[in-house]
């Protein structure tokens, strides 16, 4: 068996990994510290200064209240990104939680929980959403809640199939021959195997989950106006598309980079794992 | 090796299998016509189940190759079916298809006109009688009667839900082959206008198969039927020779209304020349097609209007200072030409001056911000701990304005609103959203302040408007308990009144009284934009209908 | 094999069945007064009474209690009966069957398009494995499949409508009015069709007998043809599984953007009109759908690949 220090196997080749890596990184930095890099206040209307085209003054230009469209962008990070995190964080942990447990206990319970996981899985993500926000108040809270619902049996799949295997597999019999104790070899093979492709199906959720809410905030669900959601942004700057293209093509860009940038980690990612494990993570 | 030839060949033979498995389910559910009211085009296009007589060459056809010419309109609502006794398709075939008509029309002064019916008069408090036209044709050849007519209005009495609020309606009687005389519920004056409204559209009994399912709208209009697709939502109606109206001079022999709700996509296809009429396209496109000589960029104020409901329920929305305070700090001359680029206008009341009925000798809350500020001050709503917030019974004030998503303007009149209370210490929230959640944040009293639209000539009468909005047995008035017993009081006497001059001073008496209020305060009147090809002559805006009229005169050059 | 069949068959009814209820209850329990709903959606008006809502209550049978509506409809939904649509009068399986075979169409043309790019720009990037080619490849696949549908649809009217006049803007009038949509959509799939053809080659031209057809000297473009292609057929048909959840939840975009009288536009039409019969006939319809394709593609996709075993999930 090959022995491994790291979750993952890096090497200098996988160019997708490290774009993806420093772009995030990049636009981690930037979410953070985005009130410093404002250069405007991004709520404050200003009639006199409405769509104007982008210069020195207005990087990105201002759109139809006259608001800098690029102090909103950053302001908006924070709401698509802070979205993003949330349901990825918290569907993850749910997910995996409900996965592990129903795979290691098996029998009825295990049977249970993988109906009620596929269940879920019959819905295109975008439909369920739509049909639950018909009974939930129109905000960023309820597109969180209604996300996370759906999100999470994709995480119980996984964990609830590297549960089953490790049960099953033959090198933890003939590990606990040699003598390793049990939780040894939780940490030593299992831990490192489930963990890396929860990772990569994180990273890659991500991307989704800002597109996702971009294509919400489209349908007009999710954050309401004034709030600069890089969704509702682009939304409200398509009456202005031909005029005034940058309302909504500069947040569109935003949506579009950060996206890559943690698409680019999965895929990356994914090529750094073993490559036998590789399609068993698949996104919609 | 023989096990992977059979495995190829089944993986070849599946592929096609779910190619065509998946190709073939489109195919047959595509060429087997949906079983509604939805013919195929091409099935429709040779009119076989029309009566003959309707398509024999008309005698004095004195043109041979003219109307030949297809006009196409796109429209903001879905069009969802044609049966207008079950209220549907009314406005889009009275206003744009041409294919139905009402026993009377108003014209742009909203003067009352002949059309179906040739005279009418109040004969007591609470009856009518109207004479109809003769020599009317519908559709199908059958001739146009009383009978016919008072059967359409009692479908409609049933299936309706607005019907007997808006008309006042109990009963019709048949007089005798021409003349009905209708019953109304209430003493009303009005009954004339209001059958000059889609609610009061004429449709033939034989509309309907033997069965009693419907089978498409016959009507008395310049155009008729020819096919309805209800899944892509597009109507077409082809020219009537017998209209008893005459030729109205124009070579548009078909008239295609196709509904394209949003309204990026319904301007994009205007500019593209997909289509020759639209309305509501996005203010921002003004400016920039004045320029294009293929088409024609109009705007026109409405006598739709933005309103603001003040919620009484509150406390202190209860205090008129307030409530007039809210008003006076915005900026609605700024809002008009910033935000919606002129389209509209700042009402000098409740109603558009054009409308004859409308009182423009009020307080119209102009932009004063000081003034504003005052009133608050007055009323106690004042920043003591110096956050730059004012408070209100200690604790900071945070207003909840919502409004719905319907109307182009709303959201972008709200987010100004929002700015301008600041400016006077006052802090809020906007919510935007779809108009059921509206409905819903209102009964359960989850707002301050919501800005809606609505149009004062849906019925076109000068009562109408105080009732759908002021008067405290209206459902709006309702929901936030808003009664003004004089005001109550007017409506009813100009509801009654017959004598129109004196019925315009008792709803311009009604309307100070409302302003004064201030609870519902109209703050913009609705404008239209329309995208129209150069090539469309005839056209003109009316704000005596409910959505636009095309005339049947309206042409396109060649 | 037959019995991995039977046992997902029944699997499957048991979900429908779930998801049936599930979006029952969900949609029913709104807030927003379906009487007033009806009444916006059959009038525009917005004038309410007692008198009225009671009257729709009545003819639309909201008056009865939850369990009798939910049984009455249950047993309609095995009919394939989801009731009257509350916007349209009009029984909401008619404007189903009439709307349906246009989101099949929009979607097929996608999938096809999305594996015109993808498949030979997937096995371009295989064979050039950690090149330029591959890089550059799979990062603007990445980043075409990152721009929001409505952005991309929206940049396409205005290119190839407005300036080049190809294409219509919207609608469904002429034969080239299917374009622009069908490359939204495939614009949103395109990197995952070349990424699991990408996996997939490089799986096969891993594996012994490429190494030894190798050896043998066989041309490497035969070979490509007759083996590796082949044998990466079992990556397309999960492909074309994987699109099909992205077609139906892109379509809701794609087709409101376009006005393409599809399924989605009339599921986001009824969810902003609250016409809950048509929501919940339109809801359950596309789950069925899903459900029941992912079942033919996992099917074939365990004959493509003994390797697969069935009685896993």
């Amino acid at each position: 068996m090959k022995k491994r220090s790291a979750l993952f196997h890096i090497n200098r080749k996988n160019v997708l990994l490290i774009l993806g890596l420093t772009l995030s990184a990049l636009i981690l930095l930037i979410t953070i510290f985005s009130p410093l890099l404002e250069t405007h206040n991004p709520t404050k209307m200003n009639l006199p200064n409405k769509l104007k085209a982008p210069s020195s003054e207005n990087y990105f230009g201002t759109d139809a209240l006259g608001r800098d469209v690029y102090s909103r962008i950053l302001e908006g990070s924070r709401v698509s990104l802070g979205t993003a995190f949330v349901v990825v964080i918290f569907s993850a942990i749910l997910g995996t939680a409900i996965g592990l447990f129903s795979g290691f206990i098996g029998g009825r319970t295990d049977m249970v929980c993988m109906r009620i996981v596929d269940i879920f899985l019959a819905f295109p993500t975008i439909v369920f959403v739509l049909a639950m926000t018909t009974f939930l108040p129109t905000n960023q809270l309820s597109l969180i809640l209604a996300i996370c619902c759906i999100n999470w049996v994709r995480y119980a799949r996984i964990a609830r199939g590297e549960a089953v295997i490790i049960r099953n597999v033959e090198y933890i019999e003939a590990a606990t021959a040699i003598g390793n104790s049990k939780t040894g070899i939780l940490f030593r093979y299992f831990l490192p195997n489930t963990v890396s492709k929860i990772l990569i199906m994180m990273s890659m959720d991500i991307g989704s989950i800002i597109l996702y809410c971009a294509s919400l905030s489209f349908l007009g669900l999710g954050t309401q106006p004034p709030s600069p959601a890089w969704g509702t942004m682009i939304n409200e700057g398509r009456d202005y598309i031909r005029n005034a293209p940058w309302i909504s093509i500069a947040p569109g860009i935003a949506v579009a980079v950060t996206a890559l940038s943690f698409n680019m980690i999965g895929d990356g990612l994914r090529d750094a794992l073993d490559p036998r494990m590789r399609e068993s993570i698949q996104t919609e | 090796m023989k096990k992977k030839t059979i495995v190829r060949i089944l993986t070849v033979l599946l592929a096609l299998a779910l190619f065509a498995g998946c190709a073939g389910t489109g195919e047959t559910t595509g060429t087997e016509p949906p079983k509604t009211n939805t013919p195929a085009p091409a099935n429709t296009a040779a009119p076989t189940n029309a009566p003959a007589p309707a398509n024999t060459p008309a005698p004095a056809e004195a043109k041979p190759a003219a109307r030949d010419k297809v006009l196409r309109i796109a429209i903001t609502s879905v069009l969802t079916g044609l049966d207008v006794t079950h209220g549907q398709g009314s406005t889009q075939m009275l206003e744009q298809a041409n294919m139905l008509e009402t026993l009377t029309v108003l014209d742009k002064n909203f003067n009352v006109l002949p059309c179906l019916a040739t005279e009418w008069k109040r004969t007591g408090e609470k009856t009518w009688e109207f004479r109809l036209r003769e020599g009317v044709l519908f559709h199908d050849g059958t001739p146009l009667t009383a009978d016919a007519v008072k059967w359409c209005l009692d479908e409609k009495s049933k299936y309706v839900d607005t019907y007997a609020a808006y008309t006042q309606i109990e009963s019709i009687d048949v007089i005798d082959d021409l003349t009905l005389r209708f019953n109304t519920s209430e003493p009303t004056s009005e009954l004339a206008n209001v059958l000059a409204s889609q609610i009061g559209t004429i449709m033939a009994p034989t509309s309907f198969k033997a069965d009693g399912t419907f089978d498409k709208p016959i009507g008395t209009g310049c155009y008729m039927y020819d096919s309805f697709d209800v899944s892509a939502s597009i109507l077409t109606a082809v020219f009537f020779d017998q209209y008893w109206g005459g030729d109205p001079g124009t070579s548009v022999g078909k008239r295609v209304v196709v509904s394209i709700p949003d309204a990026s996509t319904r301007s994009l296809a205007a500019i593209n020349g997909e289509v020759d009429i639209m309305m509501d396209a996005p203010f921002s496109e003004l400016a920039n097609l004045e320029q294009d000589t293929n088409l024609s960029v109009s705007k026109f104020t409405t006598t739709r209007t933005y309103y603001l409901e003040q919620n009484i329920r509150k406390e202190y929305l209860q205090d008129v200072r307030v409530r007039r305070a809210l008003l006076y700090a915005i900026d609605r001359q700024t809002i008009l030409d910033s935000l919606l680029m002129g389209v509209g206008g700042v009402p000098q009341g409740i109603l558009d001056a054009s409308m004859p009925w409308a009182n423009t000798d009020v307080d119209p809350y102009a932009y004063d911000p000081a003034k504003a500020m005052q009133l608050l001050d007055e009323a106690g709503i004042k920043d003591s701990d110096g956050d730059g917030w004012r408070e209100y019974n200690g604790e900071n004030l945070e207003l909840v304005l919502i409004t719905m998503t319907f109307r182009p303007g709303c959201p972008l009149i709200l987010q100004a609103m929002q700015q301008y209370y600041e400016e006077i210490g006052l802090k809020s929230v906007t919510k935007i959203v779809e108009y059921s959640t509206v409905t819903q944040m209102r009964n359960d009293n989850e707002y301050d302040l919501n800005l809606s639209s609505a149009s004062a000539t849906y019925v076109p009468t000068a009562s109408y408007y105080l009732s759908s909005l002021y008067w405290s047995e209206g459902s709006n008035a309702q929901t936030i308990g808003y009664k003004n017993e004089k005001l109550d009081e007017l409506y009813l006497e100009c509801l009654a009144e017959d004598d129109l001059q004196k019925k315009y001073a008792l709803a311009k008496e009604a309307q100070a009284l409302a302003q004064e209020d201030a609870v519902f305060t109209t703050v913009m009147l609705y404008g239209a934009v329309f995208i129209n090809s150069a090539k469309v002559t005839g056209f003109d805006y009316s704000p005596a209908v409910h959505d636009f009229i095309v005339p049947n005169s309206t042409d396109l050059m060649d | 094999m037959l019995k991995y069949i039977v046992k997902r068959l029944l699997v499957m009814l048991l979900v429908l069945w779930a998801v049936s209820t599930m979006t029952y209850f969900m949609v029913h329990v709104t807030p927003g007064d379906a009487a007033t709903a009806i009444v916006f959606n059959l009038t525009g008006g917005t004038n309410m009474d007692e008198e009225l809502i009671e009257r729709i209550n009545k003819r639309f049978d909201l008056d009865k209690p939850v369990y009798v509506q939910y049984f009455n409809w249950l047993l309609g939904v095995f009919r394939m009966d989801f009731g009257i649509s509350y916007r349209y009068n009009m029984p909401v399986m008619d404007m189903i069957k009439a709307r349906l075979p246009n989101t099949a169409r929009l979607g097929l043309t996608a999938v096809f398009l999305s594996a015109l790019i993808g498949i030979p720009l997937g096995v371009l990037s295989a064979l050039r494995q950690n090149r330029l080619l591959d890089h550059t490849s799979r990062v603007a696949t990445l980043f075409i499949g990152s721009v929001p549908g409505f952005l991309s649809g929206l940049v396409l009217i205005i290119i190839f409508s407005l300036k080049l006049k190809w294409f219509p803007t919207s609608g469904m009038k002429t034969a080239g009015s299917i374009v622009l949509p069908a490359v939204t959509l495939a614009l949103g799939m395109v990197a995952t069709t070349t990424r699991m053809m990408r996996t997939g080659m490089l799986d096969v031209l891993r594996q012994d007998f490429m190494v030894v057809a190798k050896a043998k000297g066989i041309r490497r473009s035969s070979m490509l043809v007759s083996h590796a292609f082949r044998n990466a057929l079992p990556s397309i048909v999960t492909v074309i599984g994987l699109q099909i959840g992205h077609i139906l939840g892109g379509s809701v975009l794609v087709e409101t953007i376009f006005a393409w009288p599809g399924l989605g536009s009339l599921l986001n039409d009824a969810v902003s009109n609250r016409d809950t019969p048509m929501l919940e006939g339109c809801v359950i319809l596309i789950t069925f759908g899903y459900t029941a394709i992912n079942l033919l593609v996992d099917v074939v996709y365990a004959w493509l690949d003994p390797r697969v075993k069935y009685t896993e999930g």
